[in-house]
């Protein structure tokens, strides 16, 4: 099976101070020289396509411990699984598809964009629906939910729409069904789905995945990894005309940090426990009345 | 001896019940420290419970506990914010009591005349430079652990801060303490700008790592803040030898930033900076204090770094940005706790201290020491290391190591990764005439070496556990092996 896992670079905004957020002028903010960082929702999707190769019946890169099944038995033939790591971005982002490498990507592919695509994403959707349909199709994409300043959670359904694909969302856990099929786990609020389902398809991760963190590469992978080129492609080398790429002019006309005031209330008790009772009545209790 | 019962009972005589804890949980986490942190993140708690955890609320209840386990025979571990990564609080004998200061929170005076804070052990440091601060004052103390130690423990380990070239360890800012002694002594040293009345006692009580004494308060110097006239300045540095070279010039000129950092590759890279240095080594610095001093310093700095060739500028605030949010808070620690144990990739550092003409070396043979002889090289994620204390004789090399834990499961993950890797660090360092320690404390695990450490001194360092602590009822397996 061959999927795909989209990334983005983020900015750490974190470290930002408030002050230093200035509009550029552009179609975003500049919050300054801060380091980037993987996006953690897009991360929870690289490292649950790491985690497929480690799930019964397949035998990815990463996969030599695992291939009984939970009662112990040998499980079926061995799937090979072969990741591919997809960013639209300029090259700060190569640091971290060799990273990919590191931990276990296959390939890792850049498409290096004319302009700041923060809020433009019917034109990421297309270059990547471009990109996935060219000679060397994945059976399939696998999302965050969403990423960057945009914050828009559009790129993913997008990409489907285009493809023509299922799209499934806020998938919390990914393992093989049988050869062919996968068997998706599906969270939200309350409920939870189970679909087993046959690509070609589009997944979005959810918010709470059951991987959340991307594993650590060793020195000797770095070290390795160093020697593996990242695929950089263009615009001009990818044909988006096949897709509508139109996103509505826009702009950004205000940056600012949301003020947020936090108070305290002291909870008076003459014990623990009749603090916590004050704490669960007065506070807990009236959070979880629907 | 007693029991542990008995203990817990009679510890409520002497204090009240309310200051004695002997639930399960709370003894299991007051058996370890941050030493053990893979351990407790999967709840495995090997080494002997304490028989209870004591809160005393005075001096006098310290003295009367420390005169009871010294009359039974009783282990006693001090202990304060726990933000100890050396082992120093493992209780390590059956039945110990560890002395818990935390309830001694007490801020007992800002002296802004005098310029100086007078605190309770329990009172967080990171509390303590708030309050200050709103005189515009600053402890000028601030090691990365600030929003979790306390004064007692800073104390007891000889802590230093990441504003230290400045204003030195934390032996440089105290100015008297209060401490008791196993014989329920209550010791007090004045507070007093300099004295040459005999040998400084100060330095009895400064480090002892609660083998000689508990310290129960603790006045520190305070200096005038003056944030607003901070200048970073950073260098992408070509290697660590010329890092060092650079680094050196500028302390030794007389320049005296209150950060002074240089990165190797590996450690930076763990930071970010291979995104902006790639390949380099990192060299930083800040100049704090009034405009014209910080001014001063940060030409003097330029000016030096302009005979250099080789490096390139880095944005000063990337830098800024990148220490403002260095602090290790409670948040940091749970999040360290969730990746270990999502990803059974954990780190630790070995922090050691050398002359300038033997620095590099000890950098050197050491990371090729542990690449060479350790066993499971394979399984490191990162060896690197920095300076981040700078003297006019020497600097202090941090040694940094994360690895996935592979080759083991997570209840031998010390003796299998940690152990050793500290081992060879120790020793590259005391061979090539470098201390085995420089901040964090000797703890448990660096004593097989504490008599190399200190050589034909180790007598003075021996006389004072024997004078002090002759029934040996103080922290046993810190400072000094369980068995000397």
């Amino acid at each position: 099976m061959k999927l795909a896992v989209c990334f983005k670079t983020i900015h750490d905004y974190a470290m930002v101070p408030p002050e230093d957020w200035q509009m550029t002028g552009r179609y975003t903010a500049d919050p300054g020289p801060v380091r980037q960082v993987f996006n953690c929702y897009e991360e929870s999707a690289l490292e649950m396509a790491l985690a497929l190769g480690n799930s019964p019946l397949s035998s990815g890169p990463a996969s030599k411990n695992a291939v009984l099944t939970d009662s112990g038995d040998a499980a079926g033939p061995p799937l090979r699984v072969e990741r591919t790591a997809l960013t639209v971005d300029d090259n700060r982002a190569d640091l971290f598809l060799r990273h990919l490498i590191a931990v276990g990507y296959d390939r890792a592919v850049r498409v290096a964009p004319d302009r700041d695509l923060d809020f433009s994403p019917r034109t990421v959707a297309a270059t990547l629906a471009t990109w996935i349909t060219g000679s060397d199709p994945p059976d399939l994409m696998i999302f965050g939910p969403r990423g960057g300043a945009g914050e828009h959670c559009q790129t993913g359904p997008l990409v489907a729409e285009m493809l023509g694909w299922p799209c499934l969302m806020s998938v919390a856990a990914l393992a093989f069904d049988d050869s062919r099929r996968l068997r998706v786990t599906c969270r939200k609020d309350r409920s939870c789905r189970i679909h087993v389902v046959e690509p070609p398809l589009v997944l979005v991760t959810g918010i709470a995945t059951e991987t959340n963190r991307l594993r650590i590469p060793t020195l000797k992978q770095k070290l390795d990894a160093r020697n593996r080129s990242v695929q950089v492609l263009s615009l001009a080398d990818l044909d988006l005309s096949r897709f509508d790429s139109g996103d509505k002019a826009s702009s950004t006309d205000l940056v600012g940090v949301p003020k947020s005031h936090r108070t305290c209330t002291m909870i008076h008790g003459d014990s623990p426990q009749e603090k916590a009772q004050v704490l669960a009545d007065t506070y807990l209790k009236p959070e979880q009345v629907p | 001896m007693l029991s542990r019962q008995a203990i817990a009972d009679q510890l409520s005589d002497l204090v009240g019940r309310d200051r004695v804890i002997t639930d399960e949980q709370v003894l299991r986490e007051n058996s370890i420290d941050r030493y053990r942190k893979v351990q407790s993140v999967f709840g495995r708690y090997e080494l002997p419970l304490p028989a209870a955890v004591v809160k005393p609320a005075d001096a006098r209840q310290v003295s009367a506990i420390l005169k009871f386990a010294s009359r039974h025979g009783i282990n006693c571990v001090p202990k304060t914010g726990g933000s100890a990564t050396e082992g120093g609080l493992e209780t390590v004998v059956e039945n110990s009591i560890v002395l818990d200061g935390s309830d001694m929170n007490r801020i007992i005076e800002i002296n802004p005349v005098s310029m100086m804070a007078t605190a309770q052990c329990g009172v967080n440091l990171e509390v303590l430079e708030n309050k200050v601060r709103r005189q515009g004052l600053t402890i000028g103390h601030s090691p990365q652990s600030k929003p979790l130690a306390m004064m007692g423990g800073l104390v007891a380990t000889r802590s230093i801060g990441q504003f230290s070239t400045l204003y030195g360890g934390i032996e440089d800012m105290v100015v008297g303490l209060e401490a008791v002694f196993p014989n329920g002594e209550i010791t007090r040293i004045k507070n007093v700008p300099r004295r040459a009345c005999g040998p400084d006692i100060r330095h009895v009580i400064i480090g002892n790592e609660g083998a000689l004494c508990f310290i129960t308060e603790v006045t520190v110097k305070l200096y005038r803040y003056y944030p607003e006239n901070n200048r970073f300045l950073a260098y992408a540095m070509p290697d660590m030898k010329s890092g060092f070279e650079m680094l050196r010039e500028i302390i030794t000129a007389g320049y005296r930033p209150s950060i002074a950092r240089l990165y190797d590759a590996e450690d930076g890279a763990q930071h970010g900076f291979d995104q902006f240095a790639p390949d380099r080594c990192v060299l930083m610095f800040m100049a704090e204090g009034p405009a014209p001093l910080a001014r001063a310093t940060a030409q003097g700095i330029e000016e030096i770094a302009g005979r250099y060739t080789g490096w390139n500028p880095i944005d000063s605030k990337r830098i800024e940005n990148w220490f403002n949010h260095l602090n290790w808070g409670p948040e940091k620690v749970a999040e360290e706790r969730e990746l270990i144990r999502k990803t059974l990739n954990t780190g630790f550092t070995t922090e050691v201290s050398g002359n300038w003409d033997i620095i590099h070396s000890i950098y050197e043979n050491t990371l090729n020491r542990i690449k060479t002889d350790f066993p499971h090289v394979d399984d490191l994620t990162l060896l690197g290391g920095h300076s981040s204390h700078s003297y006019q004789t020497g600097t202090n090399m941090y040694f940094v190591y994360d690895y996935n834990i592979n080759a083991c499961s997570p209840d031998r993950e010390l003796e299998t990764y940690h152990v050793p890797l500290n081992a060879m660090v120790v020793e590259e360092t005391l061979k090539a005439g470098g201390s085995m320690v420089h901040h964090h404390g000797i703890g448990k695990y660096r004593t097989p070496w504490t008599r190399q450490e200190h050589g034909s001194a180790y007598y003075i360092l021996e006389s004072l556990k024997q004078v002090f602590d002759p029934c040996r009822i103080m922290n046993k397996g810190t400072i000094f092996t369980v068995d000397p």
